[in-house]
């Protein structure tokens, strides 16, 4: 939590390529995210967009390139990442409350330490009062909160998001965007999403990648002017967000 | 309702007991009243303790057995998949296998007592709690494993805190089918083999023309598998409650 003072670090990403079999997913992808930014990733379906993500996190090893994340060359997986997958994969048996202590568990962090910072995790993500649920028994949105707060309970200085809403209603998808832009904006920690909606990557992000279609490689990256915090203010209804939507789609109608 | 239709099934079938017993399909067929007051008898005999005394010493001995090699051997086949292609073949043949062709077998290397029950009890249950337990490491979602490994788990910590909870209920159902199978296998292997247990006394009745308390002893042995099954029910119940 914000109390471990963690400072939040750069990723570097260096000309990585991968390929599945004969199938080339990523070719030569360079990209640099700031420390405490938060960037998105979109692009074409099967682009590679979360093969990009799965590397950076350890996941998934590159053929070739190079990422750091902070000092550190990426090897495999570390604590300085948390990952947010899209289906959320919280642990069935468990309790909220023992999905959001998992990861401080693996770390071996004493009982009494895990439950404190799971609480004040599940706290910031508005999930008090249901620690004792289990996931069959949550929405889908409050599962997903579930999922970040487990990210957030390890007090990671990278937050990594592949697709968190996109299985999500749109009205609960706007609250919790809503709910992350506030978590970023009193942690600061530098954040990567990768999403297929323009609208959301437009909203959240200081900066837009845009990968090209397979193998996927840079295209172009978009700068996002608009004036934060934006979950308070009615950015949406702007005709600058607007403008910056309707750019966005005219270079991805390109790339389809 | 449920309630309802278990009570009037059960009366459903004493009713077609006692029709079965007085039309009558054999000449000695016990009604339910005779095979109760039989079973009462034996009770206070003692007989029927001391068979079931014995035979619960060979199905604990025979299924305890069954559960320390299946439930390692499964998971060990589900983590180490070559094992598991090699071994499932065995299991498969033991599952297609009729055990009681090897009732002479086991009495040529084992001789007639205790632990030879327990062998074919063994032989019954273990190929279902291993291909269980298989089945259920084989079932893991790998995005757990997954989010896991984003944690920075271990072997060892994926195994214990993904792995094993996530095959759980599939090997927990596993184990119930098996006990059903080692009580066959108990009976059978008893019926056979006859100087002990349950399977003696059912022999022996039948032997002397005590058909009423040869009934008893299939009713008694169906009532104690019949409690174990509901038991091992409700512990699974229990250890599944996140299954809402």
């Amino acid at each position: 939590m914000s109390d471990a003072g963690v400072a939040a670090v750069p990723i570097a990403i260096t000309g990585v390529s991968k390929a599945f079999g004969p199938v080339q997913a990523l070719a030569d992808v360079d990209m640099s995210v700031r420390a405490g930014e938060f960037v998105s990733v979109i692009g074409p379906s099967g682009c590679g967009k979360t093969t990009l993500l799965k590397i950076v996190a350890g996941l998934v090893s590159a053929d070739a390139g190079r990422v750091t994340v902070g000092d550190r060359t990426v090897r495999g997986p570390g604590r300085e990442c948390s990952v947010v997958f899209q289906d959320f994969a919280l642990l069935p048996w468990s309790s909220a409350q023992k999905n959001v202590e998992f990861g401080l568990l693996l770390q071996g962090v004493a009982p009494a330490v895990r439950q404190e910072r799971a609480r004040r995790a599940i706290a910031r993500v508005g999930l008090t009062g249901f620690e004792a649920a289990y996931p069959a028994q949550l929405s889908g949105g409050m599962q997903q909160r579930v999922g970040l707060a487990r990210a957030l309970a390890v007090n990671p200085q990278v937050l990594l998001l592949d697709e968190p809403f996109a299985s999500i209603d749109e009205q609960t998808r706007r609250v919790l965007q809503d709910d992350l832009l506030r978590v970023w904006s009193d942690e600061r920690k530098t954040v990567v999403l990768v999403t297929h909606s323009m609208d959301e990557a437009i909203y959240l992000s200081d900066r837009v990648v845009v990968l090209s279609p397979r193998p996927g490689r840079v295209h172009q990256v978009l700068d996002v002017p608009l004036p934060r915090p934006r979950e308070l203010g009615d950015v949406r209804a702007s005709a600058a967000f607007a403008g910056l939507v309707d750019g966005l789609w005219k270079m991805l109608r390109k790339l389809q | 309702m449920v309630l309802a239709l278990r009570a009037g099934s059960v009366l459903g079938f004493l009713l077609l007991w006692e029709w079965a017993a007085r039309v009558p399909i054999s000449f000695n067929f016990p009604s339910p009243g005779a095979t109760v007051v039989a079973m009462l008898a034996l009770l206070r005999s003692g007989a029927l303790l001391a068979a079931t005394a014995t035979s619960l010493q060979s199905l604990a001995l025979g299924f305890g057995a069954a559960l320390a090699v299946g439930v390692p051997l499964g998971l060990l086949m589900g983590v180490v998949r070559p094992i598991g292609r090699v071994a499932r073949v065995y299991l498969d043949l033991l599952i297609a296998l009729p055990a009681a062709a090897l009732v002479p077998l086991v009495i040529l290397s084992v001789g007639v007592n205790i632990v030879s029950s327990a062998v074919i009890v063994f032989v019954f249950s273990v190929p279902f709690v291993a291909m269980n337990a298989y089945g259920g490491v084989r079932d893991v979602r790998p995005r757990l494993v997954e989010m896991a490994r984003a944690f920075d788990a271990s072997r060892w910590q994926v195994f214990v805190r993904i792995v094993l909870p996530s095959a759980t209920p599939m090997l927990l159902a596993g184990i119930r089918y098996a006990l059903s199978r080692a009580f066959v296998g108990l009976i059978v292997a008893e019926l056979l083999l006859s100087p002990f247990g349950l399977g003696r006394l059912i022999m022996t009745a039948r032997s002397m023309f005590e058909h009423d308390r040869m009934f008893a002893t299939v009713l008694w042995t169906l009532l104690l598998s019949g409690a174990a099954l509901a038991a091992l029910a409700r512990v699974e119940a229990r250890l599944l409650r996140w299954r809402v």
